[in-house]
C-alpha cells in the first residue's frame, strides 16, 4: 500500500469506529453521552472530506485534466453523506432513537460502499499517479487535519 | 497510468433495473420450486436421484442461488473492481430470460415432460445465457486496474460455475442416453464443484470485503485473503482428476479415498473459514446486530451440522437408506446458502432504492427545484417483518429435516418454506413499489 492509501485508509477505520461508539451509545439510550460522541464522529468525518476535497481531489484533477471525473462522483457522495448526516442530527436533537439509528445505519451502508471505491481503486490510482508527491501530500494534510482540530 | 484507462470507472453503475430483474425473479423461483415440493409430496426424499427431487434442486440452485449471484455480481464488478461489464444495458436482460427459460426447462424435463427437446431447448439457454454471463464477467475481472483478493475469488467462482455447468451437461447427455450416467460419481463431483466452487467461493470473497466493513471488525488474516483460495481451488481439481482417472482407469478403491481425503480435506478448510469469521466477529466494535448478522449466524451454524452429518458413518442406523445421509446434509447446505443469500438481498434491496432515490433527488435539488424526503433503508423493508421471515424460514428448514424421519413433518415444514418465500417476495416487490412511487413523487 502507498503512502496515500494507507494514510486516507486509516482515517476511514477511525470514522468507522467512532460511528460504531456512537450507535452502542444510542442503542443504550443515554442522551447525556450521545451529543458529545455524535459531534466527534461529525467532526471527524468533515475532517476526512476536507482532507480530500482541498488536497487530494484538486492534485488528482490538476494531474489528470478532468474534473468531471471518478472525483466529481467521489463529491457527490460525499454531498449524500452530509445529507444523511444531516438528518441524523435533526433526529439526535429530537431525542429520536428509531431514526437515528435508521438514517446511521443508511449513513454506514454508503460510507462503507464509497469507502470500497476509494481503497480499491481511486487510492491506488493516487498511489501511482502521485507517487512523486506522495509524502508531500501525506504532509499538507496532516497540517489541515491540525488546523482544523 | 491515466484515469480512463479501460474497463475503469467510479460511476454510480449499474442502472438499478440490472441487478433488480434478478432480485425481482429468484424469490419467485423459491415459491415455484416449494410449490412444486407440496404437490410432489414425501415421496421425493425416497432418493437422492428421484426426478422431482432434482427438478426442486435446480429451480433452487438456479432458480434462487444462482439467479441472485448473477443480479449481485454485476452490481458488485463495478464498485469492487472498478470495471465496466460490456454491453451491459443490452446482455443483463439476455441472460436474465435465458436463466429462466433453461432452469424452467431443465426442471420440467425432469419431472413433467420426459422430452428429449426440452432438454436440449434446456441446455442450450442455459449455456447461452450462463456461458455469456461467466465470459464477459471474466473479461471485466481481468481487465480490471484492482486485483485484491476479492477478485481473486470471483475469477475462481466463476470458472467453477462454468465446470459444474460441462458437468451437469455431461449428466444431462447421461439423461438423453448419449453417454453413460455415471453416478454417483459425476454427480457428486457436479454438485461439490457447484456448492464449494460457485456458490462458496463466492460467498467467501464477498464476505471478505463485507464482514470487516459492516460489522466494523479487523480484516481477514493474510492467509485466507492470499493462500486459501489457490489451495481451495486445487483440491477442487484433484477431486475433479480423481473421479476422471477412476472412470478411465479404474482402481477404484484408492480413488474413491482419494477422494474422500480430499472432500474431508474441503470441509475442514470450509470449517476454517467460519472459525476465522466467528474469531473476527467476537472483535467487533459495532454493538448492533442486524439482521444480516443472524442470517450469517445462521448459516454457519447449519454448515457446521452439514459437515458433521457428512462425517456420520454411511452404515450409521440412523440412516434407513444410504441416500438419507445426502439428502440430510444436502438440506444443511441448502439452508445455509439460501440464509446466507436472503440476509444480502435484505441488505442490498433497500441499500439500492435508498441510493438511487437519493441521487435523483440530489439531481432535482441542483436544479432549484423542491423535493419530497427520500425513505431511509429501514423504512423502504421494516425490520419487524424480516424477522418474521426470517422465523419462518428457519422453522421450516427445521422441519424439513425432521421430515426425513417422521414424514409427518413434511407438510407443515414445506408450507412453512413456502410462507417464507411468499414473504419475500412480497418484500422485494413492495419495496420495488415504494421505489417507482417516490421516484415519481420526484420527477413530479
Ligand atoms: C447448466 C446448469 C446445470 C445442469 C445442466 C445441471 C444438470 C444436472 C443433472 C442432469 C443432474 C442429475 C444428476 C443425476 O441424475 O445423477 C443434476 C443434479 C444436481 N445438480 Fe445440477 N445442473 C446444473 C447446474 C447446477 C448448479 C449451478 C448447481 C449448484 C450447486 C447444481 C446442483 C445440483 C445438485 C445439488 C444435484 C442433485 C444431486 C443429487 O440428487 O444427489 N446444478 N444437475
Amino acid at each position: 500500500m502507498g503512502n496515500i492509501s494507507q494514510y486516507l485508509s486509516n482515517d476511514h477505520g477511525t470514522c468507522d469506529e467512532l460511528y460504531s461508539s456512537l450507535e452502542n451509545i444510542v442503542t443504550k439510550g443515554d442522551w447525556e453521552k450521545t451529543h458529545k460522541k455524535a459531534q466527534v464522529f461529525f467532526d471527524a468525518m468533515e475532517q476526512h472530506f476536507a482532507l480530500e476535497e482541498e488536497i487530494l481531489f484538486p492534485t488528482l484533477e490538476d494531474y489528470t485534466g478532468m474534473t468531471m471525473g471518478p472525483t466529481a462522483v467521489m463529491r457527490m457522495e460525499h454531498k449524500q453523506m452530509r445529507v444523511l448526516m444531516k438528518e441524523m442530527q435533526e433526529a439526535l436533537a429530537e431525542k429520536n432513537k428509531d431514526t437515528v439509528l435508521g438514517s446511521g445505519e443508511t449513513l454506514l451502508i454508503l460510507i462503507q460502499q464509497h469507502n470500497m471505491k476509494e481503497e480499491n481503486i481511486l487510492y491506488p490510482m493516487a498511489d501511482d499517479a502521485l507517487s512523486e508527491e506522495a509524502n508531500e501530500i501525506v504532509q499538507r494534510m496532516d497540517e489541515l487535519r491540525t488546523k482544523m482540530s | 497510468m491515466s484515469f480512463n484507462s479501460a474497463g475503469l470507472s467510479l460511476d454510480q453503475a449499474p442502472p438499478q433495473n440490472i441487478p433488480f430483474r434478478f432480485f425481482l425473479t429468484a424469490p419467485i423461483f423459491g415459491m415455484a420450486g416449494f410449490i412444486l415440493m407440496l404437490w410432489l409430496g414425501p415421496s421425493v426424499f425416497i432418493s437422492r436421484y428421484h426426478p422431482g427431487l432434482i427438478a426442486i434442486t435446480h429451480m433452487l440452485t438456479l432458480g434462487v442461488i444462482t439467479m441472485t449471484m448473477v443480479g449481485a455480481l454485476f452490481q458488485l464488478m463495478p464498485v469492487l473492481a472498478g470495471s465496466i461489464i460490456y454491453q451491459q444495458k443490452f446482455l443483463a436482460p439476455v441472460i436474465h430470460i435465458g436463466l429462466c427459460l433453461g432452469t424452467i426447462g431443465l426442471a420440467f424435463g425432469f419431472f413433467l415432460f420426459q422430452e428429449t427437446w426440452l432438454k436440449w431447448v434446456s441446455l442450450v439457454f442455459l449455456w447461452g445465457s450462463l456461458g455469456t454471463f461467466i465470459f464477459i464477467s471474466l473479461i471485466a475481472l481481468f481487465k480490471a486496474k484492482s486485483q485484491h483478493s476479492t477478485v481473486r475469488y470471483m475469477r475462481l467462482s466463476l470458472v467453477s460455475l462454468a465446470v459444474t455447468i460441462v458437468l451437469g451437461t455431461f449428466l444431462e447427455l447421461g439423461h438423453l442416453n448419449f453417454m453413460e450416467l455415471y453416478r454417483p460419481a459425476l454427480t457428486d463431483l457436479h454438485l461439490t464443484w457447484g456448492f464449494m466452487g460457485w456458490i462458496f467461493l463466492l460467498i467467501l470473497g464477498v464476505s471478505l470485503q463485507v464482514i470487516p466493513m459492516f460489522q466494523v471488525t479487523p480484516r481477514y488474516p493474510d492467509w485466507l485473503t492470499k493462500r486459501y483460495a489457490p489451495v481451495f481451488f486445487l483440491s477442487l481439481c484433484a477431486l475433479l482428476l480423481a473421479v476422471f482417472n477412476s472412470l478411465a482407469f479404474g482402481r477404484e478403491e484408492f480413488f474413491a479415498s482419494l477422494y474422500s481425503a480430499l472432500t474431508g480435506f474441503l470441509l475442514l478448510l470450509i470449517f476454517l473459514f467460519m472459525v476465522a469469521t466467528l474469531w473476527l466477529q467476537k472483535k467487533r466494535k459495532r454493538g448492533k446486530r442486524d439482521i444480516l448478522y443472524w442470517y450469517g449466524r445462521l448459516a454457519f451454524l447449519v454448515w457446521f451440522l452439514g459437515i458433521c452429518t457428512y462425517f456420520i458413518d454411511q452404515n450409521n442406523s440412523l440412516w434407513v437408506h444410504n441416500d438419507r445421509r445426502m439428502i440430510v446434509v444436502g438440506i444443511f447446505m441448502f439452508w445455509g446458502v439460501m440464509a446466507y443469500i436472503n440476509g444480502m438481498i435484505y441488505k442490498i434491496v433497500p441499500f439500492l432504492i435508498w441510493f438511487n432515490l437519493q441521487a435523483k433527488q440530489m439531481d432535482a435539488m441542483m436544479k432549484g427545484l423542491e423535493t419530497p424526503k427520500v425513505p431511509l433503508m429501514h423504512e423502504i423493508i421494516r425490520q419487524k417483518y424480516m424477522w418474521w421471515q426470517l422465523s419462518l424460514f428457519f422453522s421450516g428448514c427445521v422441519l424439513l429435516v425432521g421430515a426425513q424421519f417422521f414424514t409427518e413433518a413434511f407438510y407443515l415444514g414445506v408450507l412453512l418454506l413456502l410462507l417464507s418465500y411468499i414473504l419475500l417476495t412480497q418484500h422485494i416487490f413492495g419495496a420495488e413499489r415504494k421505489s417507482a412511487y417516490h421516484t415519481e413523487n420526484i420527477l413530479a
